[in-house]
């Protein structure tokens, strides 16, 4: 298999990051307390993550720097970062509890830069649970340009979701890795898949021929 | 023309739905338990929902017109929080015996993970000890594989096909169905799922024998009017208004009556009586109340 990694690091996120914002993160992560209690660190947490977006405006907020991360994706993953940084035992408990606390459009910058946080895959359940969504942006996130879904993924949830991208019409050539990944049971789902839009006289998806 | 919605999630919808389903001839409708379009995070909501569904929505839909019914289960999509599921299973069967439950559901398969199917079929044994009727989703995808782990479970756990409802079918998976002694459910939706036209193909090629339609209508662009367009449809294809009134009410109730609380007798347009109050509690907002 091709070896499955972010296009960019963690240095090229925080040259996106404004002195400004940056400054204010360090700050209140400083003021982490390591002997605090998970609950009590994702709540400080979960709190200046969401203020992330007031420090922005809103132009400079959503614009896309490096591939499909945005300014404010920067924002929220470089203070995550800092986070495991400062507090790197309790880390992983505390990052499933700002994955419980987030909104969806909030869960998307997480997911997107889940392979920094999580590198080892330990979160690769609950990262699954996510693939629950009805909201397409987040499925976006996890599925388009995410070495994390692709490289820890088993083949059964991976498979559903390469299945839930092709439903909400996504562009599955962008699925990492997805030829090395591609299986006989993806393969038969997808062409049922197509034979169905077929059947009901509808547009057949864009790039399912990849998996078939 | 009578006709009855046996799938459709009306705690989504709003009272002008009702007004124009009993417009339309809708005398009653089935609600199953279903998934919130985000996760539950505890047992406790699961209880109000159910509540619910034998509480307030049977109330509101009355002051409309139409009788309300439901089915209690576990949505496949939620059996996958292992914890929580346990607790729910637990409380499951308390709701079983209510008058309005008429069976358990929807369950099912979303992803086919193995908890789904752990869940599934401990839901399918409840519906056997309880002798109710049991309707089960297919999933979205994968769907023909999940029709045949499907059928498989049900001659698994062994309970009569008969009481077995299989929703949401379409020309792929149908013919799989027909093959057993389980009823066959469809869904007609705007977009995805079945449309009115497919679905009067599917008639003509095989019958209305155990053939039941639903809106399926939820949260999401649906059309909780998709019964009687589908029949509609079918009388413009030239069925009679006999095959109509079999596939869009008399099947739907046939099947629903195994659980012994529902005969077709017993489905006639309620009274409406807009002054009455469910625990104090008035859907009216201002309007003079209808009193028939």
């Amino acid at each position: 298999m091709e070896i499955v990694d972010m296009n960019f690091t963690v240095s090229d996120i925080t040259a996106f990051i404004p002195k400004t914002v940056a400054d204010f993160i360090i700050e209140q992560v400083a003021l982490l307390d390591e002997t605090s209690t998970d609950a009590v660190t994702a709540n400080k947490i979960m709190v200046d993550y969401s203020s992330l977006y007031r420090k922005l405006n809103k132009t400079s907020a959503d614009r896309a720097v490096l591939e499909h991360f945005t300014v404010l994706d920067c924002c929220r993953v470089f203070l995550l970062l800092q986070c495991k940084k400062r507090c790197p035992k309790s880390f992983l408990a505390t990052l499933l509890l700002i994955i419980k606390y987030a909104d969806d459009e909030e869960k998307s910058s997480i997911v997107k830069g889940i392979f920094f946080l999580d590198d080892t895959g330990d979160l690769v359940n609950v990262i699954i649970d996510l693939c629950r969504t009805n909201s397409v942006d987040l499925l976006i996130a996890l599925g388009l340009n995410n070495p994390y879904t692709s490289k820890f993924f088993p083949q059964l949830n991976f498979n559903q979701l390469v299945l839930k991208l092709l439903f909400c019409q996504a562009d599955i050539s962008q699925v990492k890795a997805l030829l090395e990944r591609k299986n006989s049971k993806l393969s038969d789902m997808a062409n049922d898949y197509k034979h169905e839009r077929i059947n009901a006289n509808r547009s057949v998806p864009l790039n399912i021929e990849l998996i078939i | 023309m009578r006709y009855m919605d046996p799938h459709i999630h009306m705690i989504s919808r709003t009272t002008d739905d009702y007004e124009n389903m009993a417009e339309a001839g809708i005398v009653a409708v089935v609600e199953p338990a279903f998934w919130q379009g985000q996760p539950r995070t505890g047992l406790s909501t699961f209880i109000d929902y159910f509540d619910m569904l034998v509480g307030w929505e049977r109330f509101r839909a009355k002051q409309f017109g139409i009788l309300h019914y439901c089915t209690m289960g576990m949505n496949p999509k939620e059996s996958n929080n292992k914890e929580l599921a346990d607790e729910v299973l637990n409380i499951i069967p308390r709701y079983l015996n209510k008058s309005s439950v008429l069976a358990v559901g929807e369950i099912g398969f979303d992803d086919m993970t193995a908890n789904e199917e752990y869940y599934f079929m401990r839901q399918l044994e409840l519906a056997k000890e309880h002798g109710l009727p049991a309707l089960v989703h297919t999933p979205h995808r994968d769907k023909v594989n999940g029709t045949k782990r499907t059928i498989d479970l049900v001659r698994e756990v062994g309970i009569d096909e008969e009481l077995v409802l299989i929703d949401h079918l379409n020309e792929q998976t149908l013919p799989l169905v027909k093959e057993t002694g389980c009823w066959c459910g469809h869904s007609i939706y705007p977009d995805t799922k079945m449309s009115e036209a497919r679905m009067v193909s599917l008639l003509q090629q095989y019958g209305t024998e155990k053939m039941v339609v639903n809106s399926a209508a939820d949260w999401g662009k649906s059309d909780p009017l998709k019964v009687p367009k589908t029949g509609d449809a079918m009388l413009a294809a030239g069925f009679s208004q006999q095959d109509v009134s079999k596939v869009l009410f008399e099947n739907p109730i046939n099947y629903y009556a195994q659980s012994g609380k529902i005969s077709i007798e017993d489905v006639i347009k309620p009274a409406i009586n807009q002054n009455d109050l469910y625990q104090d509690n008035s859907a009216l907002r201002g309007q003079t109340p209808i009193i028939e």
